[in-house]
C-alpha cells in the first residue's frame, strides 16, 4: 500500500514540472501571434481572433481525446472516421423527424460505441492500439460510406446549424463547446483518480497493476474519451457545413497528434495535459490563419507546418537532455 | 440425316443460350471517388446506356477515401487481370495513371478516358467538359456580377488533378486577358473538403475585406465558401461562381450566397462512354473527343 502511494505520488510531482512545458508552448504561440500582427494588420483583431478559435476547436476537441490516448502510449487513428459516423447519424436522424437533443445523442453514442470496440479490442485481445484503430479507422469509414451510399445528408434543420454557427455574447458556440470540453477532461485527467491511474498505466504499466490499479479498465475508458469527444467534434463539424459528409475528417487524426506533441504530449507516454494540447491546436490554428492572411502559398504552408511540428518535438528532446 | 440436323439444331440452340448467357461484356468504370454527386451521376448514366444495350455489365469502382491515384492505379490492374472488356476511367492525376493505361491497351483492352485528361494516346476516346473553357466561362460570368473590377479568391480542388488545373487557368487567363480591373488574390486548395475550404474563405474575406467575389472550382469548395459567406452575413455582396450540381450548391443558389455554378453533364460522359467503347468493340469509328458541354445555372433556373 506504501508503495502504491509513492508511486502515485512521484507521478504527481512530474505533472507539476509540465507547467513549464505549457510555459514553453504558449510563449512560443504568442511570439507567433506578435510576428503575424506585424505581418498583417487584419490578424490581431477581434473578429480574426474569433475565426481563429473556431477554426481551431474542431481540431482541438479530437486532440483532446488523443492526448488521453497518447498518455497511456497508445494512438487513436480512428477519430477522423468516427467524426465522420457522429455527423452522419445525427444527420440522418434529424432528416427523419428525429428531435435535436436525441439526434445529438444516438450521435454521441455512436462515438461511445465506437471507442469502446477500440479498448475492448486493444485490452482483451492484448492487440496494439496502433493496428486496432487502423482497422476501425477503415471499418468506420465504411460503414458512413455504406449508410449514406457516399452520398451527403443534406438537408438539415435550421435549429442544429446553431452548435456550429451560433453565437453567446459574440464567442462562437463551438469556441464555448472547445473550452467546456477542455475544462471537464482536464480536470478529469489532472484532479481525478482516473487521472493519475490514466499517466501510471502510461508511465509503467505493470508497475500500475501490481499497485492495485485495474489497469484494462483505466485503458478502455481512455478510447471511450476519444471516441465521445470525436463524436462532438463531428457533430460541430456537421452543423458547421450544415450537412452529414461520409468524408468528413479524413486526415484529422494527424492533425490531433501534432497539436498533442507541439502541446509536450511525450509519444512514449505518461507524459502531457490537456491545456497543452489546447495551445498546440492554437498553434497550428494560428499558423494557417496568420500564413492564409499573410497571402503565403498553400503549397509553402505545408511545409511550414511540417517544420514546426519537427521543432517542437525537438526543443522538447534539448530541454530534457 | 434428321438425326444429325435435330443435333446441330439443338447444339446451335445451346450455343445460343450459352453465348447468350455468357456473352455479357464486362466493363468497368472507375472513378475519382465514390462520394461525389458528380460520379454518382457517371455511374447512373453508364447504367443506363448498358441497360439500353442489354449485354454489358457495369462494375463501379472508386477509391474509398478521397482521391487517390495509386489506389486507380490497382484499380485498372485489377480490370486487366480480370479481363474485362472495356475500361472507363476517370484519372485523378494524368501523369500517374498513364503507364497502366498504356498497359492496358497493350493487352487490347479498349479505355475510355471520362472527366480528366490523361498523358497518353491510344484510348478510344476522351469525353469532357471543356474545362479550360469551363473556367473562362466561369471568369466572365464572376465579371459580370462585380461590375468587371475588384479583388477575386480562388479555392481549387486539389493541386495536380488535370481538371483542377484547367478550370483554374482557364479563369485567371481569361481575367488577365480580358478584364485589367479584376485581381485574383488569393488561390488555395481544399482538396474538396467543405470544412477547409469554409476556413480558407473565411481567411480570405478577413485578409481582403473588400473582396468582390469568389471562384469555386468544384462541388466541395463552392459549397464551403458559400457556408463561408453565410456565416460573414456577406451573401450576395460578396459574389460566388462555384462548380457542379448538388442539393448543397442548390441550397446556396436558393439563400443568395452562390450566384451562379458551371454545371457540368457528367450523366452524359457516363452514357456516352459506355456507347463509345461499345462502339469501338464492334469496330466503329468512334471521335477522339467528345465535349458533353457545360451550362452556366443561376437560382432563376431553379424554378
Amino acid at each position: 500500500m506504501s508503495s502504491n502511494i509513492g508511486v502515485l505520488k512521484d507521478i504527481r510531482k512530474k505533472v507539476g514540472e509540465e507547467n513549464f512545458q505549457i510555459l514553453s508552448v504558449l510563449s512560443g504561440l504568442v511570439a507567433m501571434m506578435i510576428f503575424f500582427s506585424m505581418a498583417s494588420p487584419y490578424f490581431f483583431t477581434m473578429n480574426n481572433m474569433m475565426t481563429v478559435a473556431l477554426q481551431t476547436s474542431i481540431i482541438a476537441i479530437i486532440a483532446i481525446g488523443q492526448t488521453f490516448v497518447l498518455i497511456t502510449t497508445g494512438i487513436d487513428l480512428s477519430i477522423g472516421s468516427n467524426m465522420a459516423i457522429a455527423g452522419i447519424v445525427t444527420s440522418l436522424c434529424l432528416v427523419n423527424g428525429v428531435p435535436m437533443i436525441i439526434a445529438i445523442l444516438l450521435g454521441l453514442l455512436s462515438g461511445i460505441i465506437a471507442g469502446l470496440i477500440n479498448g475492448l479490442l486493444i485490452v482483451l485481445g492484448d492487440l496494439p492500439p496502433f493496428v486496432v484503430t487502423l482497422g476501425t479507422m477503415s471499418i468506420v469509414r465504411g460503414l458512413a460510406l455504406v449508410i449514406t451510399k457516399g452520398i451527403p445528408v443534406s438537408g438539415l434543420p435550421k435549429a442544429f446549424r446553431y452548435i456550429g454557427n451560433g453565437k453567446v455574447f459574440d464567442i462562437p458556440f463551438s469556441v464555448i463547446i472547445m473550452f467546456l470540453l477542455t475544462g471537464i477532461f482536464g480536470f478529469i485527467l489532472s484532479k481525478t483518480k482516473l487521472g493519475t491511474h490514466i499517466y501510471a498505466c502510461g508511465s509503467n504499466i505493470e508497475a500500475a497493476r501490481l499497485s492495485g490499479i485495474n489497469t484494462k479498465k483505466t485503458l478502455i475508458q481512455v478510447y471511450v474519451f476519444s471516441g465521445f469527444l470525436a463524436a462532438c467534434s463531428g457533430i460541430v463539424l456537421a452543423s458547421r457545413i450544415a450537412s452529414g459528409q461520409p468524408s468528413a475528417g479524413i486526415g484529422y487524426e494527424l492533425f490531433a497528434v501534432a497539436s498533442a506533441v507541439i502541446g509536450g504530449t511525450s509519444l512514449a507516454g505518461g507524459e502531457g495535459i490537456i491545456t497543452g494540447t489546447l495551445i498546440g491546436a492554437l498553434v497550428i490554428g494560428v499558423l494557417r490563419n496568420g500564413l492564409n492572411l499573410m497571402g503565403v502559398s498553400a503549397f509553402l504552408q505545408e511545409i511550414l507546418i511540417g517544420v514546426v511540428i519537427i521543432l517542437a518535438v525537438f526543443a522538447d528532446r534539448i530541454k530534457r537532455r | 440425316m434428321k438425326k444429325t440436323s435435330k443435333l446441330l439444331l439443338l447444339s446451335s440452340l445451346f450455343l445460343g443460350l450459352a453465348t447468350g448467357a455468357f456473352a455479357q461484356k464486362k466493363f468497368v468504370l472507375i472513378t475519382m471517388d465514390s462520394m461525389d454527386e458528380h460520379w454518382l451521376s457517371v455511374k447512373k448514366g453508364a447504367e443506363t446506356k448498358a441497360k439500353e444495350l442489354g449485354d454489358v455489365e457495369i462494375l463501379f469502382r472508386a477509391p474509398a477515401g478521397k482521391v487517390d491515384p495509386n489506389e486507380q492505379t490497382r484499380m485498372v490492374e485489377d480490370a486487366i487481370n480480370q479481363k474485362v472488356d472495356a475500361i472507363l476511367l476517370a484519372p485523378s492525376d494524368k501523369s500517374a495513371l498513364a503507364p497502366v493505361v498504356e498497359r492496358a491497351i497493350d493487352e487490347k483492352i479498349p479505355v475510355v478516358i471520362i472527366d480528366s485528361p490523361i498523358d497518353t494516346e491510344g484510348y478510344v476516346t476522351f469525353l469532357s467538359t471543356d474545362n479550360y473553357a469551363a473556367g473562362a466561362l466561369a471568369a466572365d460570368t464572376l465579371a459580370k456580377l462585380v461590375d468587371e473590377k475588384g479583388k477575386i479568391g480562388i479555392i481549387n480542388a486539389q493541386p495536380g488533378a488535370g481538371t483542377a488545373i484547367a478550370r483554374s487557368s482557364g479563369f485567371e487567363d481569361r481575367v488577365k486577358e480580358k478584364y485589367p480591373n479584376m485581381k485574383v488574390v488569393a488561390v488555395q486548395y481544399s482538396n474538396g473538403d467543405k470544412a477547409v475550404a469554409l476556413n480558407q474563405a473565411t481567411d480570405i474575406m478577413t485578409a481582403n475585406p473588400d473582396l468582390a467575389g469568389f471562384y469555386g472550382s468544384n462541388e466541395g469548395s463552392t459549397v464551403g465558401i458559400s457556408r463561408a459567406l453565410e456565416e460573414a452575413g456577406k451573401g450576395g455582396t460578396v459574389k460566388l461562381v462555384g462548380f457542379d450540381f448538388s442539393k448543397d450548391t442548390i441550397t446556396g443558389l436558393k439563400n443568395g450566397t452562390i450566384q451562379a455554378s458551371m454545371v457540368q453533364n457528367p450523366e452524359m460522359m457516363g452514357y456516352e462512354g459506355v456507347g463509345s467503347a461499345y462502339d469501338s468493340i464492334q469496330g466503329k469509328k468512334v471521335s477522339k473527343h467528345i465535349d458533353t458541354g457545360v451550362k452556366v445555372v443561376t437560382a432563376g433556373d431553379l424554378k
